[in-house]
């Protein structure tokens, strides 16, 4: 026969006090064996170190607002042509330097077109030499066709796509280049040849 | 006297033998008046210059012929500033070859970091006249800096505040210049002093025998140097005036477009290379010093020259293999057979291939041997380091000799525009 379990009614009740002896009687001390167990980190510890995670949350995104804030908002510049002058302007077999916007028009039997004067290495304006361009800045020289020759540039001097409007207007995109050297962007049919 | 803040600043005792002028030669204390006139002319100064690029130029006229004892002031500003650098330089040379880092890599650090706010003190002041040499170095930085990858775009438009060089570069530069970079010399001035009392003050090689007290004796030797170095710099302001770059012509860099004596070693590598001239060897050499405490740690040889018999033999070869492979790395670099061979060679090959690449190269393999004979780090650190700092001295030279189209002209050969 199955073990009786005993009934629950029937287990000794631990006291319990009547209610005009719990108002009048002090508050009992807990005794340290009946307290919850003590934390690894103490309430004051999590609150200290909460408070400083903040603080250090705060900083972070400020020192984060005050880099974006750096970062300057100035658009670039509206990305039309430029114009440059009209085609008749620039004569067969010219480099003409067009200062503003740091470019030469470069025009031969086979066509016209725009190199950049900005050398590929650092930045600086090239300067027209005998068979070519030459930077002063760090020695980089390029040929007539913007292809480098010697020195630190390790780009040939870019073309931008150049549009002849129809009354002669001659149109540079200045953000658009490639840097394949030799036969012109735009090639002129041979009547308009000067 | 004995009570006062600047005695306060210093220990109540130093070691008698650290007095002697050849244990630091005064150039911490230099520095420190250096850094004091530099800021003093510096607030002068403000109260005239205009940072911006229609006007700035007109302010710097000003102070040079309208201002009473503006143009001195300004000769001072500019003596006393190309001294820090060069001071620091030596001060930096001082420290390293003595050992004196040993056992101290936070002050250390903190002397680099000192070392190089000095450089971009040095640099964003000469861009502030807004001259010709202002113009151009402006736009060859923000290119470098358009280098880094990844991000470099971002870096460039932070300097330059926009997409173009002008007003929003000047105004920042002004401001790193006036107030930021000063704010992180005072600070780490002040960090870097506290450290060193904390570390037990100058390193000695041989334990404390006598001390005496600060006041008078370290104190008078302090005022006796400060008056002298006051004096040579005023001499010098009186007799070298500051120069007025032409207006910038943003159409046409000078040529050639030289920047000051302390940047020529860069401007000279860069000419054969961006990446190594500009980042990989700069890179080297800062990383070697900033790791040197951490691996250079023999106590014995802290305060003595190099170290022992064996890293003084280590140092000395040191510096003659450098200068021969330099002269050697330079003449065939401009060989008629190379200069042809690396016009059709591919970008990346003529990267490596040039002078700066080598230095390096001929640096780590004679730390290695020394290091290796000497069975000693120091050597190590001793070796390499030499050899850097010949080649930084060579390219230095080289640059110096660069004339119109960045050709070489021999100093005797032809008057160039230095």
């Amino acid at each position: 026969m199955a073990k009786k379990k005993p009934f629950k009614k029937d287990a000794p009740k631990p006291p319990v006090a009547t209610i005009p002896e719990i108002l009048s009687e002090p508050p009992a001390e807990t005794s340290p064996e009946t307290a919850a167990p003590s934390p690894a980190v103490s309430r004051r510890d999590f609150l200290g170190r909460a408070g400083v995670a903040a603080a250090a949350l705060c900083g972070a995104t400020a020192a984060l607002g005050l880099v974006r804030g750096a970062a300057s908002n100035t658009a670039d510049r509206a990305r039309i042509p430029v114009e440059v002058g009209n085609l008749v302007d620039f004569r067969v077999n010219t480099i003409t330097f067009i200062k503003d916007e740091n470019l030469f028009i470069v025009r031969d039997e086979t066509g016209i077109g725009a190199l950049s004067a900005e050398c590929t290495h650092l930045g600086c304006t090239v300067r027209r030499v005998e068979d070519g361009f030459a930077c002063p800045c760090h020695g980089a020289t390029f040929d007539s066709t913007g292809a480098v020759v010697s020195g630190p540039a390790r780009r040939a001097l870019p073309w931008h796509p150049l549009q002849i409007r129809a009354d002669g207007q001659l149109a540079v995109a200045l953000f658009e280049s490639s840097t394949e050297y030799g036969p012109r962007p735009i090639a002129l049919p041979p009547s308009e040849v000067l | 006297m004995s009570r006062g803040f600047i005695a306060h600043l210093h220990p109540p005792e130093v070691s008698a033998d650290t007095l002697r002028f050849r244990t630091t030669f005064g150039l911490g204390l230099t520095l420190i008046v250096l850094f004091l006139v530099t800021a003093v002319t510096g607030l002068f100064l403000m109260l005239y210059y205009v940072p911006s690029p229609a006007e700035a130029r007109g302010t710097i006229l000003d102070l040079e012929h309208a201002v009473t004892f503006g143009g001195f002031l300004r000769a001072l500003h500019r003596i006393a500033g190309h001294a820090m650098v060069l001071v620091s330089l030596l001060h930096l040379l001082r420290v390293w070859l003595k050992g004196a880092f040993i056992g101290r890599a936070l002050n250390w650090w903190v002397g680099l970091g000192l070392f190089l706010t000095t450089l971009g003190l040095a640099f964003t002041g000469y861009l502030l006249p807004w001259d010709q040499l202002s113009y151009w170095a402006v736009t060859v930085s923000a290119n470098l800096a358009d280098h880094v990858p990844l991000a470099g775009g971002a870096l460039k438009r932070l300097l330059l505040g926009d997409t173009e060089v002008g007003g929003a570069a000047l105004a920042r530069f002004y401001a790193l210049h006036t107030a930021v970079l000063p704010a992180a010399v005072v600070f780490l001035t002040g960090f870097h002093l506290f450290r060193l009392r904390r570390d037990g003050g100058l390193a000695r090689a041989n334990a404390v025998t006598e001390t005496v007290p600060v006041s008078p004796h370290l104190l008078l030797r302090e005022a006796t140097l400060a008056v002298f170095v006051l004096l040579l710099l005023c001499i010098a302001a009186m007799r070298i005036p500051a120069p007025v770059g032409g207006p910038p012509d943003i159409h046409h860099p000078s040529d050639p477009e030289k920047t000051p004596w302390y940047f020529l070693f860069l401007q000279e590598m860069v000419s054969y290379s961006t990446p190594v001239g500009a980042f990989v060897f700069p890179m080297l050499l800062v990383a070697l010093l900033v790791v040197s405490p951490l691996f250079d740690t023999n106590a014995a040889h802290r305060g003595r020259w190099c170290g022992e018999i064996n890293e003084k033999r280590a140092f000395i070869f040191a510096l003659l293999i450098g200068a021969v492979a330099f002269v050697t790395a330079e003449i065939s670099f401009h060989t008629a057979a190379a200069v042809a061979f690396l016009k059709s060679a591919s970008p990346l090959l003529r990267d490596l291939l040039n002078p700066a690449t080598l230095m390096m190269l001929v640096a780590l393999a004679a730390g290695a041997t020394f290091s290796g004979r000497a069975k000693s780090r120091r050597a190590f650190f001793l070796a390499t380091l030499t050899v850097l700092l010949v080649a930084v001295t060579g390219f230095t030279l080289m640059g110096a000799c660069r004339g119109p189209g960045w050709v070489f002209y021999f100093p005797w050969e032809a008057s160039h525009v230095p």
